[in-house]
């Protein structure tokens, strides 16, 4: 795919966190990621994946370099859902488009029934399992359509059962709707049943230490394990 | 809550009895007992008087109240969301805080006539450090994760303070407003007292230089009555309907 105005292009020279001295988190990261790929970034924890997801957002600009995002809506699915406790479900969901917008109710709607809990519509938060919240942090990500699609870590501290349903869930919903993805995650099986190509962060300060494509017909579970065995 | 009403119930006629028994037990007219001031009160709202006197409180209570809750809110955030002016005005918000209320109504008197400007700047002067202390608490508690949500998902100004900073603001606002209502009750009796011609604080010094306790007890009583009605109906209500999203 040719590189357009379509393509997530980040290019951070620098992140550094105040202090004295300040603390040096990412260095010189380059990464282009075409329309409609989807890119985990794996790494151990506390490398600066997070951070770096958090630059891409647009929630931090203190740092040197540039980052072209897509065109269009951006969503985040964050690691705390980050639900408005004091909104029901739907009204977490009617939040995130504009008040205008035609038919809402009926996206909500179809929205909660793709993610599984179309009976939960007019519930709050606090009432719902976490993986429930989770569904519907991933729903009002879906909701808005969204050019490029940030996801950080968003499986994390699920029994695996759970995971394993919300990943086919994401899997469903991108192919349904694809959008530019970047996961973040520091679990490489996770990585390689969703992402179409793997970026190793690493070091410290981090930088990009490994770019690797995966390119598999099938994601089961068999399939995964090989790809994960033929990395070592 | 069918039992808290009883409890509640048995509590108020366990402080009727004991009233009951001190007043004959003491048998003196400086002490009567609780029907006398209910009669009394009964009488007063019969003849339209105390009406009229509690209706002129409340109004002071309402317009100062209001006043104190915008003012002290605006301060509160302010201090609460930068630490530049916190660093330059907290110290200023002690020294009101322990300004004695007593203090600020004559001040007002004196500066501004005894008038009923004076008399509202003076509760509402009272109680604004009060209300900003609160505030301040409830502005630095504000949950940044949710505001780069709101951020993410485009809310705007709008649906931010909204949906997001309002309904965090709301237990604080509501711990203020419940602690102010019941001190500027108290304030705006006293400015009553000092510098008006109306209003339940200036028939409480009337009825006490004729030394009718009765009156005092009468207006006293009709006085809880309406705070009581203030908290059961709108109070608490508020504060069950802000509860609702917890678990």
């Amino acid at each position: 795919m040719p590189a357009g105005g379509d393509s997530l292009r980040i290019a951070v020279d620098a992140k550094d966190y105040p202090g004295r001295p300040p603390k040096a988190v990412l260095r010189a990261i380059r990464l282009e990621v075409p329309r409609h790929q989807v890119v985990a970034l794996v790494g151990p924890s506390g490398c600066g994946k997070t951070t770096l997801l958090n630059l891409v957002a647009g929630l931090d600009d203190r740092f040197t370099g540039t980052i072209h995002r897509p065109p269009g809506r951006l969503a985040v699915v964050f690691q705390n859902p980050r639900l408005l406790p004091w909104r029901t479900v739907a009204q977490n969901l009617a939040l995130a488009l504009p008040p205008d917008t035609p038919d809402l109710d009926g996206r909500i709607d179809a929205m909660l029934e793709a993610v599984g809990l179309a009976g939960q519509r007019d519930v709050f938060p606090n009432h719902l399992s976490v993986g429930m919240q989770r569904r519907v942090a991933v729903a009002r990500a879906f909701l808005v359509e969204p050019a490029l699609l940030l996801l950080d870590e968003p499986f994390v501290s699920l029994d695996a059962a759970t995971a394993e349903r919300l990943r086919d869930l994401l899997r469903d919903l991108l192919a349904r709707r694809p959008a530019t993805v970047l996961l973040v995650t520091h679990d490489l099986r996770e990585a390689i049943a969703l992402a179409d190509r793997l970026v190793f962060l690493g070091g410290s300060p981090a930088g990009i230490i490994r770019d690797v494509a995966v390119d598999l017909p099938r994601r089961d579970a068999a399939a995964v394990e090989a790809f994960h065995r033929s990395m070592a | 809550m069918i039992v808290r009403l009883w409890q509640h119930g048995v509590s108020l006629a366990l402080l009727i009895a004991v009233w009951q028994l001190a007043a004959s037990f003491a048998d003196l007219r400086e002490l009567p007992p609780p029907l006398s001031v209910a009669r009394a009160m009964v009488d007063g709202l019969a003849a339209g008087e105390m009406l009229h006197h509690v209706a002129v409180t409340l109004a002071r209570v309402a317009a100062s109240f209001a006043l104190a809750m915008v003012v002290g809110t605006a301060v509160g955030l302010a201090l609460g969301r930068s630490a530049l002016l916190d660093r330059l005005f907290g110290g200023w918000l002690l020294f009101f805080l322990n300004l004695p209320a007593l203090v600020v109504i004559i001040l007002c008197y004196v500066w501004f006539g005894l008038g009923e400007t004076a008399a509202l700047t003076a509760v509402a002067a009272s109680k604004i450090p009060n209300v900003a202390v609160v505030m301040r608490e409830g502005a630095r508690t504000l949950d940044e994760d949710l505001r780069d949500m709101a951020r993410v998902f485009r809310f705007g100004p709008w649906r931010l303070f909204r949906h997001v900073v309002m309904p965090q603001l709301a237990p604080f606002l509501l711990a203020a407003a419940r602690s102010g209502l019941s001190l500027i009750w108290k304030i705006v009796l006293v400015v009553e007292l000092l510098g008006r011609s109306n209003g339940v604080g200036f028939q409480l010094h009337v009825y006490f230089q004729l030394f009718d306790v009765t009156a005092i007890l009468a207006y006293a009583m009709a006085f809880i009555l309406v705070v009581q009605a203030i908290e059961w109906g709108i109070l608490q209500p508020a504060e069950r309907r802000l509860a609702r999203w917890r678990r």
